[in-house]
């Protein structure tokens, strides 16, 4: 009896010495599940198929995504590839590797998104894909107070005009919601005004968050909320079931999003066509910024498989997100491949490919890895105060830097 | 010890040591490790970098810990007593030996069989200052509701009153502690004139007291380590985790904070371990004066 289980033992450990000899295993990790999930394994397939002798081994992880990544990352078995977006905060901790010292070619991606890549000059990741907010508007709504679609030239007065036109307590109609993320919705409308969040390298609130620019861009969104009464503030439009199912419903006729309440819509089965995008309102005197939201492969640093990685990675930055745009689930990260497929035709999709123009390049997350642990979170807590708290939009911004400045002495 | 004894021994250690094994490998093993950890700089990332008592120190002047302490405390405060008081006037219900006792004990406890993510998205809805029933029960009874978990001065009663839902476990141990005191006290009460009120007073809560005190004890170790409610629930408002305002910044939601959002493990063991050291000190004083009010009868 224990002479066949040392037998079987050996026996197993021999056939997966085999199995390894040959080929190169890569693990890769991605947050994607289902569909999109679906187009990933069709374009690693594709990948398989012209390097034999590389496996990829597509790990799926729907949930906690980012925790388990940083626990195998802490114990030293990270998967070779995986998609992330944060880049700095593994990038300044050496978690992954800079690319630009191997021969990946990222002319083939937009430069927008090769920039949201870069930290401290070097570039971390290819990008897998990408949404620039916009605005979506329910066609419906304009229809019923007889208000013209917007069009992309618009201003912030236009805008502003447009959404107490189609605010109409009476009957719980909102023109807009109140921005719902303060890092990826405010840069864009401070760097509209000539301001900005945070400083250039990072290191400060002072001078910029509480910067007249800045100031007047927050105060241009609180004012609707709180004078206008025509922007729904946040616990409303949670207790409404949250801003997607309000424009669906035609509760409120704008909100600023990105390319997934396609997604939304699909999956509820209602008709995109009921539904309008348009690019970002620019201020009077000024330009239109918007954000991006990016995610990115990356290639861990503890890899030990780095060269077939590197392989895989190039593969990647030349398909420039080909697979996944054929199969109408993402857009492509190379503007050729949005030209071959017809997608600046499309009414909703020619946007997001036209707001890569416009997009700010150095978002605050990007500047510096404290920026959740020093800055976010006073920020946020600042629109608190001032939405529910009722403080004067000045004077909690200044407490913000306040608070900032003390956390970073910490 | 004779062959037959050390044969026995040794199939003893053998049955519990898969059990044992796990028991240090998956729990023992990382307590100590966070032991270690917390005198260290740790991102998960770069190996921990030894840095002796700094986090510590950090503690004493980190505002953010005060606040995630002073949250924690104001819900001990609130929902212990609620839960335990919940849980005995219920337990005291189904004592009464009423018809139908066995239905309404299961509809009593099945809260508590729900997993908790899954009663608090109930909740959400529950709360919900627009449509939710809570306000709405409100609003006919003439009262305007506040908006409970988008309010940083309601969060915290809204997770007590959702703690005492859940309260059927408590409720069991009560009735078992009820159900322990001999019948004959109360009997001589009632021969001495004693109503209801003076029976529940004067008999019923002194010899209940050992289960009482062991409810407050678990209770209270429960609370301090609420986590899931806050992380479900909590974020109203603008920000995410410890929202609205950081009123529901309880002492596990900031550990965790530190610790996976902003890669400072070393701080969030060190702030684990104070915590872990703020429990045994309460129980301890709990322990202490338990002397006054628990009498542990002599049968």
């Amino acid at each position: 009896m224990r002479k066949l289980c040392v037998i079987l033992v050996v026996a197993v450990l021999g056939l997966s010495g085999i199995t390894a000899a040959g080929e190169v295993v890569l693990r890769v990790a991605t947050w994607d599940t289902a569909e999109g999930l679906h187009w990933t394994e069709v374009a690693m397939q594709r990948f398989m198929d012209e390097h034999p002798g590389i496996v990829v081994k597509l790990e799926s992880i729907p949930q906690g995504y980012d925790d388990r990544i940083l626990t195998s990352l802490a114990g030293g078995n990270p998967p070779d590839v995986f998609l992330w977006w944060n880049l700095p905060a593994l990038a300044e901790r050496g978690g992954i590797e800079p690319l630009d010292q191997y021969d990946i070619n990222f002319d083939n991606i937009a430069p927008a998104l090769n920039a949201w890549a870069i930290y401290n000059g070097r570039i971390y990741g290819v990008t897998k894909d990408y949404s620039c907010e916009v605005i979506w508007y329910n066609k419906k709504v304009f229809d019923k107070f007889g208000v013209p679609y917007p069009t992309d030239d618009w201003t912030w007065e236009d805008f502003r005009r447009v959404v107490i036109q189609l605010t109409h307590p009476d009957e719980m109609i909102y023109g807009t919601v109140f921005l719902e993320d303060p890092t990826y919705n405010f840069e864009e409308w401070a760097e509209m005004k000539g301001g900005t969040l945070i400083s250039p390298d990072g290191t400060t609130f002072d001078g910029y968050l509480n910067s007249p620019e800045t100031i007047s861009a927050i105060k241009f969104w609180t004012d609707l909320v709180l004078v206008d009464k025509a922007a729904a503030p946040p616990d409303v439009v949670e207790s409404m079931g949250g801003n997607y199912e309000m424009l669906a419903s035609g509760r409120v006729a704008m909100i600023e999003t990105g390319t997934w309440f396609e997604g939304y819509l699909k999956a509820r089965h209602l008709d995109v066509s009921d539904f309008g995008v348009v690019l970002l309102p620019r201020p009077q005197d000024g330009e239109r910024k918007n954000m991006m939201n990016t995610s990115f492969w990356c290639l861990a640093s503890a890899s030990r498989n780095k060269e077939a990685a590197i392989e895989l990675l190039k593969w990647l930055a030349d398909e420039g997100g080909r697979t996944q745009a054929e199969g109408g689930w993402a857009l492509p990260t190379s503007k050729k491949v949005a030209e071959d497929l017809g997608l600046y035709e499309d009414p909703i999709k020619s946007k997001f490919i036209m707001a890569l123009d416009s997009a700010v390049l150095k978002p605050p997350f990007l500047r510096t890895p404290l920026w959740w642990e020093a800055f976010e979170q006073y920020l946020a807590d600042a629109l608190d105060k001032i939405l529910i708290g009722g403080e004067p939009v000045e004077k909690a911004l200044n407490w913000a830097v306040e608070q900032s400045e003390k956390a970073k002495e910490g | 010890m004779n062959k037959l004894r050390r044969r026995e021994a040794l199939e003893g250690y053998l049955f519990i040591l898969p059990g044992l094994l796990g028991l240090l490998i998956f729990m023992v093993g990382p307590i100590i490790a966070t032991v270690a950890f917390s005198f260290a700089e740790y991102d998960l990332i770069q190996p921990p970098r030894f840095i002796g008592a700094k986090n510590f120190l950090r503690l004493f002047s980190d505002p953010l810990f005060a606040q995630s302490l002073k949250v924690t405390f104001t819900y001990v405060i609130l929902s212990v007593p609620l839960s335990t008081a919940v849980a005995l006037a219920l337990a005291l219900l189904l004592f009464q030996r009423v018809k139908g006792l066995a239905v309404f004990r299961t509809i009593f406890y099945i809260p508590s069989v729900l997993p908790s993510i899954v009663s608090a998205v109930l909740w959400i809805w529950l709360y919900n200052p627009q449509f939710g029933l809570i306000n709405y029960v409100l609003k006919l009874l003439g009262i305007q509701g506040p908006r409970w978990l988008y309010d940083p001065h309601w969060v915290l009663p809204a997770f007590a009153i959702m703690g005492a839902w859940n309260v059927g476990p408590t409720m069991i141990i009560f009735l078992a502690g009820l159900e322990n005191i001999p019948r004959v006290y109360w009997e001589a009460a009632t021969v001495d004139g004693a109503n209801a009120w003076h029976r529940f007073r004067y008999v019923t809560l002194p010899l209940l007291s050992p289960t009482t005190f062991f409810v407050v004890v678990t209770s209270t170790i429960g609370a301090i380590q609420t986590f899931v409610q806050p992380y479900v629930m909590g974020g109203g408002g603008v920000g995410g985790l410890g929202a609205p305002m950081n009123a529901t910044l309880f002492s596990v939601i900031y550990l965790y904070q530190q610790g996976f959002r902003f890669f400072n493990m070393g701080y969030a063991s060190a702030i684990s371990w104070v915590v872990t050291t703020i429990i045994i000190l309460l129980t301890l004083l709990n322990f202490a004066l338990s002397r006054y009010w628990v009498h542990y009868s002599v049968e």
